[in-house]
């Protein structure tokens, strides 16, 4: 493929770099004790937090490090890492709901609205509103935002809203405070305080996040959607999402992300657990665009992440992702099909150019009887980007009548980048079916020659093809995010036709 | 005389390093359609892809010009997007770009190389369902990913549509005939025709005179180890299918190879 | 642990004994070497990733001793016969316990070009073999990251070698048999060296058996060079028994246009793992690799590939299939790799698997690393259990479901037996294959 096609997909600027001029406040920096117990004074948390926090910091000090991924990365120094910033209350404010005008118009210029009579342009902060494309006549589509900046969260659209049919839609904070028994009863119940490194030390330090609740048989109205937006130099984001879907509910969540423009790295380690009950379905959608580094591989988000659902009886759980970001992408978003007849789902596109890495997939884990799963993988390499897509099939001997099937593909754009497929399937019993496939190609030069043969510019061509190819996982997201998604993986707006 | 649409001058053409075409000269004027026939491997896909401008293929002397320009000095997509289609022998499948969205952005990529403005979705469509009820193209495939899972006679059927949508000035059809029966073969022939026009001109590649029947051609060349060795009215195309090809070898080696008029 | 140290020092001192100390002074300092990385490594374990699936308890817990010497004495060729798939016709080289024995060997009459001795032999020929074992010897298998290598290389006694000069093409099969006997537990380590000149072409069959009741342990490295041109038909039947702890590493380089074709059927042995380490190293080098692995009772069987295209227009094709019944478990592991400049690449890995029973298991890792864009590289792996549809058909024609189902896993391993030549050798494992299944 001709090089300058090659640089159009590589070399799109970060158009999230900028700095906002809030006043913060930020605790010293490090990890101990003394922390932990300040970040959770600071949140006004029940004693059994604390505990659960202590708890999680002393495990995580028997811990190492992991250090069997693809891509390797400099000593994190974790003592010199923020652990908690907000930006500061400004006493001028007339009531709770009120926000700092600096924090709106940030969000605003990432194309997030916390004004509730606004449709949102961009949950990934994609487009200007100006150019946001209107909505269909006749239907309103709405976003419920819950808006996270550096450690807080600021503001939560559309709560009340969603209160009429029994949802709580708020930040984890609140929810700790509100909600107390709903937490204390989920929180860390999927992905527990002993987990992984990264998972631990979240448990020990994190400062926000989203909570969700969808009520038995109660089908969310509208898209739930958090963005998470990092500000303040030498923080770390370490959020905590904990959706649940109780027997019955249906529930679709958005997660969106930027960061600033800066040499160093930055750490986020965020933790999302889903409970979905008997009968409920949970999809979430994440399109991560956090600050990928600059073209020599200088600074980024390390974006190190454990998410994980547990589908109880005839429960669905669909992970969508779309990652263009960070300088390194490294989870597994996971299903634990605990109930029989459940379903769980990954759909992924991964995208890494200059010097970014990832290495992602996800575990399914059968444990009910016909339980099913489905992974598709799309992997974009491009300039030295380097991916890997590691993924666990395990079915149980309990788990009669298991379903999987994976398909993992990878498109190689230049041949400095790399494509891995490290599959690992275990399977213990004889009725279950477990499939999978994976390929890696080249865009073809012939495949470029037709489109060209039919009057599209070369840049078209390989938009459209990388398009088509992404198509199987792009289609599972909401409408509206699709459109971004694309826009971010650099692509023309297909689907406007037919 | 008027401008030939096209004009090929001893054109020696190579692919990676070994050369296919030895001097091929060929005219062909608006209004005319020729056909180019000869033997497995005498060079003529290479002579469609490199008039299309397929990047493998390298010219290493002689010229071709189209509508009195120098063709070879265009990219791929202005060649198409100036009135020169190919109509590919093998079509490719392209997973997941529907052939809807893919034809409209190569018509509206026409459009706006002629200044004309963008054809709307409706009316786009409305064009794009009757010309695929002229060559049989199921309306369900339209939505599918190019060519993906379609028969080997829906591919072809799909190229000519793509023709149709695109009102070339000129038309190359690479053994489009090849793998279709007889039905299909008078679908994609009809198909052909309703563009034959005093401004259009084709070159038909075949191997086999059974498309000729359906295609009535001006001139019919013999395409012989990369030079065109006879040219004649449509009945050599008959005499060809009797007598197959070795007559023309043997009149060859009979004959001074130098003094072979192309 | 404890176990595997007292190995090291009884292998160390049986060696020092042994007539495999006396020999050329760069062979002493390359089992010096190994010893030392064999020392420093340790044998592997579960917690690492080349081992997670195959635990070695059935090594570790038992001292093995070298066996002695007149282990086997007593064996006649009928005892051989019944071993060889291709039967007596074919010339052999027969080694008990990892040592030559001449009396079971027939190496017939040789043909032109073609080198086929023990590797003692060879080292101590005043001929031009003994330089080609030393530019070849411990040249392919590394010893730093493959502990059982090390072993290997440290105490070995013997073992076959093999040379085919340039442009000889052998029209006859050759054949190598690998006999564990055993009166008390007893540790084998044969190495091999296989050599194709330039356009050379061959084909080997390696039968891995024993007898006996004791505990028998086998180690063996065998290193092979598919010359330019070259081409190497290479199969390996493993019908141990349960007394038997098979672990074996194929170590193969493929030069220029070289083609190297290798099966390794699993029938027997209570825990196997075979390693296939293949380096496309030339342009336009192929690799055909394949395996057939049938577990029953609580065999363990581990196949580890590796396949790495070094230079462009490299095609490779694998093929695993495990068919696991009652208690066994199946283990594959296969990567790709495809080094940067590796462009046209085009390689293709399967692994399917059969599990017959519900206390059968499979674990399957198939992986792609890929450093070149200009590759058509695939990849797939299935689990499952025979097809109910098919198997309901069978019976609607008149089938017994037992004879229904014997029929279906045939079926499902023939695609490996089916490739097989010459057809004597290939209806001989169908046969053993079939009677598996009956």
């Amino acid at each position: 493929m001709p090089d300058k096609d090659l640089q159009a997909l590589t070399e799109q600027e970060y158009k999230y770099g900028f700095v906002s001029d809030i006043e913060m406040e930020s605790i010293p920096a490090g990890v101990n004790e003394d922390i932990v117990k300040l970040i959770s004074r600071k949140k006004g948390e029940p004693e059994f937090m604390l505990e659960w926090r202590l708890r999680a910091l002393r495990h995580w000090r028997t811990m190492r490090e992991p250090t069997w991924q693809k891509p390797h990365y400099p000593a994190i120094d974790y003592q010199s890492i923020i652990y908690y910033s907000a930006p500061k209350p400004k006493k001028e404010l007339s009531s709770l709901d009120e926000i700092d005008p600096e924090l709106r118009a940030t969000f605003e210029k990432l194309g997030i609205s916390l004004d509730e009579q606004k449709r949102i342009a961009g949950v990934t902060g994609g487009l200007d509103s100006a150019t946001a494309a209107s909505p269909a006549p006749g239907v309103t589509p709405r976003v419920a935002i819950d808006a996270v900046f550096d450690s807080v969260s600021v503001k939560t659209t559309f709560q009340e809203t969603l209160k009429e049919q029994g949802i709580i839609f708020c930040s984890m904070s609140e929810a700790i405070r509100n909600h107390p028994e709903l937490v204390q009863k989920y929180l860390g119940s999927v992905v527990p305080f002993t987990d992984n490194y990264f998972a631990t030390l979240n448990c020990a330090v994190f400062s926000d996040g989203s909570f969700c609740y969808i009520p038995k048989g109660v089908r969310c109205p509208m898209e739930l959607s958090t963005y998470f937006r990092i500000n303040t130099a030498g923080t770390g984001q370490f959020e905590r999402t904990l959706i649940i879907a109780d027997e019955g509910a249906y529930v679709s969540y958005l997660e969106g992300c930027t960061a600033p423009q800066r040499d160093e790295n930055q750490l986020h380690a965020a933790v999302v657990e889903l409970v979905a009950l008997d009968n409920a379905t949970i999809k979430y959608s994440t399109v991560q665009n956090w600050y990928p580094g600059d073209k020599e591989g200088k600074g980024g988000i390390y974006n190190f992440v454990t998410k994980r659902g547990i589908a109880h009886k005839n429960a669905r759980i669909s992970w969508t992702q779309v990652e263009t970001g960070s300088a390194i992408t490294w989870k597994y978003p996971s299903c634990v099909l605990k109930g029989d007849n459940s379903v769980g789902e990954f759909y992924s596109v991964a995208m890494t150019r200059d010097y970014q890495m990832a290495d992602t997939g996800t575990k399914m884990i059968h444990l009910g009887k016909n339980t099913k799963s489905t992974i598709v993988s799309k992997g974009i390499s491009a300039g030295k980007g380097d991916q890997s897509y590691r993924g666990l099939v395990k079915i149980t001997k309990a788990a009669s009548g298991a379903r999987n099937f994976s398909q993992c593909d990878s498109l190689l754009l230049g041949d400095k980048c790399g494509a891995h497929t490290f599959p690992y399937i275990e399977s213990q019993n004889k009725s279950a079916v477990v499939e999978h496939e994976a390929s890696t190609s080249k865009i073809s030069d012939d495949q470029i020659f037709f489109l060209r043969q039919r009057g599209l510019s070369e840049e078209d061509a390989v938009n459209l093809i990388v398009n088509g190819f992404c198509k199987q996982v792009l289609s599972e997201l909401p409408m509206e995010f699709a459109v971004e998604a694309q826009k971010l993986l650099g692509l023309k707006l297909e689907g406007a036709v037919g | 005389m008027p401008t030939p649409l096209l004009e090929i001058k001893d054109l020696h053409v190579s692919v990676e390093g070994t050369e296919i075409l030895h001097g091929l000269s060929l005219s062909v004027n608006a209004g005319e359609v020729h056909a180019i026939m000869g033997p497995n491997g005498s060079g003529k896909s290479t002579l469609t892809k490199v008039l299309a401008g397929h990047e493998a293929y390298q010219v290493t002397s002689g010229s071709a010009r189209y509508k009195g320009k120098d063709l070879l000095a265009l990219e791929p997509e202005i060649r198409a997007r100036e009135g020169l289609f190919l109509a590919f022998q093998y079509p490719l499948e392209i997973p997941g770009v529907s052939n809807t969205y893919f034809l409209r952005a190569a018509l509206n990529a026409h459009r706006k190389h002629r200044g004309q403005p963008e054809m709307d979705a409706a009316k786009f469509l409305e064009v794009l369902k009757e010309k695929a009820k002229q060559v049989d193209v199921d309306p369900a495939l339209l939505n599918r990913p190019i060519n993906e899972g379609f028969s080997g006679g829906e591919k072809k059927r799909n190229e000519i549509l793509q023709m149709l949508m695109l009102e070339p000035t000129l038309g190359l059809l690479d053994e489009t005939d090849s793998g279709l029966d007889i039905d299909a073969l008078k679908i994609v022939a009809h198909g052909v025709n309703s563009l034959r026009s005093k401004e259009r001109g084709f070159v038909v590649v075949t191997h086999y005179q059974r498309l000729l029947d359906y295609i009535v051609p001006d001139y019919v060349h013999v395409l012989f180890q990369g030079r065109i060795v006879k040219s004649g009215k449509k009945e050599l195309a008959l005499e060809l299918e009797k007598k197959g090809y070795g007559w023309i070898e043997e009149e060859l080696a009979a004959a001074n190879p130098g003094s072979v008029k192309v | 642990m404890v176990a595997t140290e007292t190995t090291t020092d009884v292998l160390l001192a049986a060696f020092e004994n042994s007539k495999a100390s006396a020999g050329p002074t760069w062979l002493h300092v390359l089992r010096a070497q190994a010893l030392d990385a064999y020392r420093e490594a340790g044998l592997p374990n579960i917690r690492q990733e080349e081992w997670r699936y195959t635990p070695l308890t059935s090594i570790t817990r038992q001292t093995w001793r070298v066996a002695p010497p007149d282990a086997g004495a007593t064996l006649r060729l009928i005892d051989i016969a019944r071993l060889l798939p291709v039967g007596m016709e074919a010339p052999r080289l027969v080694f008990v316990n990892g040592r030559f024995s001449t009396r079971l060997s027939t190496q017939g009459r040789l043909a032109a070009g073609l080198h086929y001795l023990s590797l003692r032999d060879a080292l101590e020929s005043k001929g031009p073999s003994a330089k080609v074992v030393q530019a070849h010897l411990a040249r392919h298998a590394e010893i730093e990251s493959e502990a059982f290598t090390a072993l290997n290389t440290a105490f070995f006694e013997d073992g076959a070698f093999i040379h085919l000069e340039r442009g000889h093409d052998l029209s006859q099969p050759i054949q190598v048999l690998h006999l564990n006997v055993a009166s008390e537990a007893a540790l084998s380590q044969p190495r091999s060296l296989v050599l194709l000149d330039e356009g050379s072409r061959a084909k080997l069959i390696e039968i891995h058996a024993g007898i006996g009741n004791a505990p028998r342990l086998q180690n063996s490295v065998c290193e092979i060079v598919v010359g330019e041109r070259a081409n190497l038909s290479h199969l390996l039947l493993q019908h141990e028994d349960d007394a038997a702890v098979q672990i074996n590493m194929h170590r193969a380089r493929v030069d220029k246009g070289g083609a190297y074709a290798s099966r390794v059927f699993s029938l027997g042995a209570a825990l196997t793992r075979n390693n296939a380490h293949c380096v496309l190293n030339g342009e336009g080098a192929e690799a055909t690799l394949g395996g057939l692995f049938l577990g029953r009772g609580t065999q363990h069987l581990d196949n580890h590939v590796y396949l790495e295209h070094a230079k462009p227009l490299g095609t490779s094709r694998q093929l695993y299939r495990g068919v696991l019944d009652e208690k066994s478990r199946g283990v594959f592991s296969g990567k790709v790799v495809v080094r940067p400049g590796a462009q046209k690449t085009d390689a293709q890995q399967q692994n399917n698997n059969l599990l017959l029973s519900d206390d059968a298991q499979i674990d399957t890792k198939p992986q792609l690393e890929i450093y070149a864009d200009d590759v058509k590289c695939s990849h797939g792996a299935t689990s499952g259990k025979l097809n109910e549809e098919a198997l309901f058909f069978l019976r609607s024609r008149g089938l017994a479901e037992r004879e229904a189902r014997s029929l279906l896993t045939y079926a499902f391993c023939a695609e490996l037996i089916e490739a097989v030549k010459p057809e004597t050798l290939r209806d001989a494992l169908a046969k053993l294959v079939q009677a598996r299944f009956e």
